[in-house]
């Protein structure tokens, strides 16, 4: 984890470049600087309405994350059990998995309404990739102690916590990670497209619309930060259940 | 009484088992000897219902508490040595773990994790697995399999011992093995 780390000193050498680089165009409409991107990012916190805005597209994404890693594993648990329910989910997977996210949104569009939509999207967007990954793990599970817990009859629930789960733990959490960044990337991206009223993906097709590069810059922190914050707390939250399932 | 009668078992061209028949007591020890390569893992497997045969039965076995030592000690690595025992039988009691372990020179470790045993002290913890759970028969294979001599006998001594009024078969290529354990020995 330390090799990807990532060290304050470079970040301030590229916001320093991205100041430079601001002040050499000389013309905020095509490109803002970080100061005037951060203040404007005060001014949006400031105002009544941005919390909401932040809560509605967090809400949505984090449903569809829930939604899909739920379904995840329980589908990677079937297919784990039965090879042709893998045979089954795996032609619908790979298509979920190679269809361009645009294609998705504008059929979605077509189904649903936009307030549903990053909803699906980051669902449809995160689903193969923890079914995937749980499937890996799960397949993964060293035979020979499961056959040791078999002839020992290892009641099912000891043998879900005390030997399968160490053992797909990894391959979830490194998932997640993954599926994470994704969900909120596309999420925001169905948002603009779709435009659901008080979304975070509204406010940055508004700041297109306009031309106002300074909302857009920091409507796009209020995002990397979020979705920061987002990621984090999961994980947090993975960790914790490691350690919950390890004291069982 | 438990029986083999007529086994056989083949791997593709390769027959493993051949006609294979004996037969063993209620709480009898069975040592049945037999050199590397003649099937004795094969004969393992199909007794603990994780092989198919191709042909003959094993009788007296269906429905019975069946605890085993595999070649391989199939432990939990990142487990500590009681978790790993108690993993199969939560009902013994953790003091009473330790003190097992003790007497087969695994005192001190109760707390370290699997991988940082030697290959040794892993096999006396898939020995100590197998004895302390709640099983009417065990079967194992070559369980002293990498102990020093020294060691080995303290270890046979606590196996004698944990596993008294149970059914054992023990299988080895160790005639000194077998003859430590006491009980009929049989050469396949």
């Amino acid at each position: 984890m330390k090799h990807t780390s990532v060290k304050p000193w470079a970040v301030l050498l590229w916001l320093a470049v991205w100041q430079l680089a601001s002040m050499a165009v000389g013309k905020e409409i095509l490109l803002v600087s970080p100061w005037r991107t951060l203040t404007r990012l005060g001014e949006l916190v400031m105002e009544p309405a941005f919390w909401g805005t932040v809560a509605y597209t967090l809400s949505r994404i984090a449903l569809g994350f829930v939604l899909a890693t739920l379904s995840g594993i329980l589908l990677a648990a079937l297919a784990s059990w039965k090879r042709w329910i893998r045979d089954l989910l795996s032609p619908l997977m790979l298509t979920v998995k190679t269809v361009p996210v645009a294609s998705f949104i504008i059929v979605a569009l077509i189904w649903l309404s936009s307030k549903k939509l990053s909803v699906l999207i980051s669902f449809l967007m995160v689903l193969p990739i923890i079914y995937t990954s749980v499937l890996e793990g799960i397949l993964s599970c060293s035979r020979e102690l499961l056959e040791m817990a078999q002839v020992f009859r290892v009641p099912t629930l000891r043998r879900i916590f005390r030997l399968y789960l160490p053992m797909v733990m990894p391959f979830f959490r490194s998932g997640c990670s993954v599926a994470l960044g994704l969900s909120w990337k596309s999420g925001v991206a169905a948002e603009v497209i779709g435009m659901p009223v008080g979304s975070i993906g509204e406010r940055l097709q508004q700041a297109k619309v306009y031309l106002d590069t300074r909302d857009l810059f920091a409507w796009t922190l209020v995002i990397i930060c979020v979705s920061l914050v987002f990621e984090k707390a999961v994980l947090f939250l993975l960790k914790a259940l490691e350690r919950r399932v390890n004291r069982i | 009484m438990m029986e083999v009668r007529h086994l056989s078992k083949s791997f593709g061209s390769k027959q493993v088992l051949r006609d294979l028949s004996f037969q063993w007591a209620e709480g009898e020890t069975l040592c049945l000897m037999a050199p590397s390569g003649s099937g004795k893992t094969t004969l393992m497997r199909i007794l603990l219902g994780l092989e198919k045969k191709d042909a003959g039965e094993v009788v007296g076995l269906e429905g019975r508490r069946i605890g085993a030592v595999f070649q391989e000690d199939r432990l939990v690595e990142e487990m500590d040595p009681v978790s790993n025992i108690r993993l199969v039988n939560p009902q013994v009691p953790r003091v009473a773990v330790i003190a097992a372990m003790a007497r087969m020179g695994l005192e001190g470790c109760a707390g370290q994790k699997v991988r940082e045993l030697s290959g040794g002290m892993k096999r006396r913890v898939a020995l100590l697995r197998a004895l302390l759970s709640d099983c009417e028969v065990l079967i194992m294979d070559e369980p002293f399999k990498g102990l020093d001599e020294e060691t080995r006998e303290a270890v046979i001594r606590e196996t004698i011992h944990l596993s008294s009024g149970k059914t054992v078969l023990l299988i080895t290529h160790d005639r000194a093995e077998a003859e430590q354990m006491g009980g009929r020995i049989i050469t396949l």
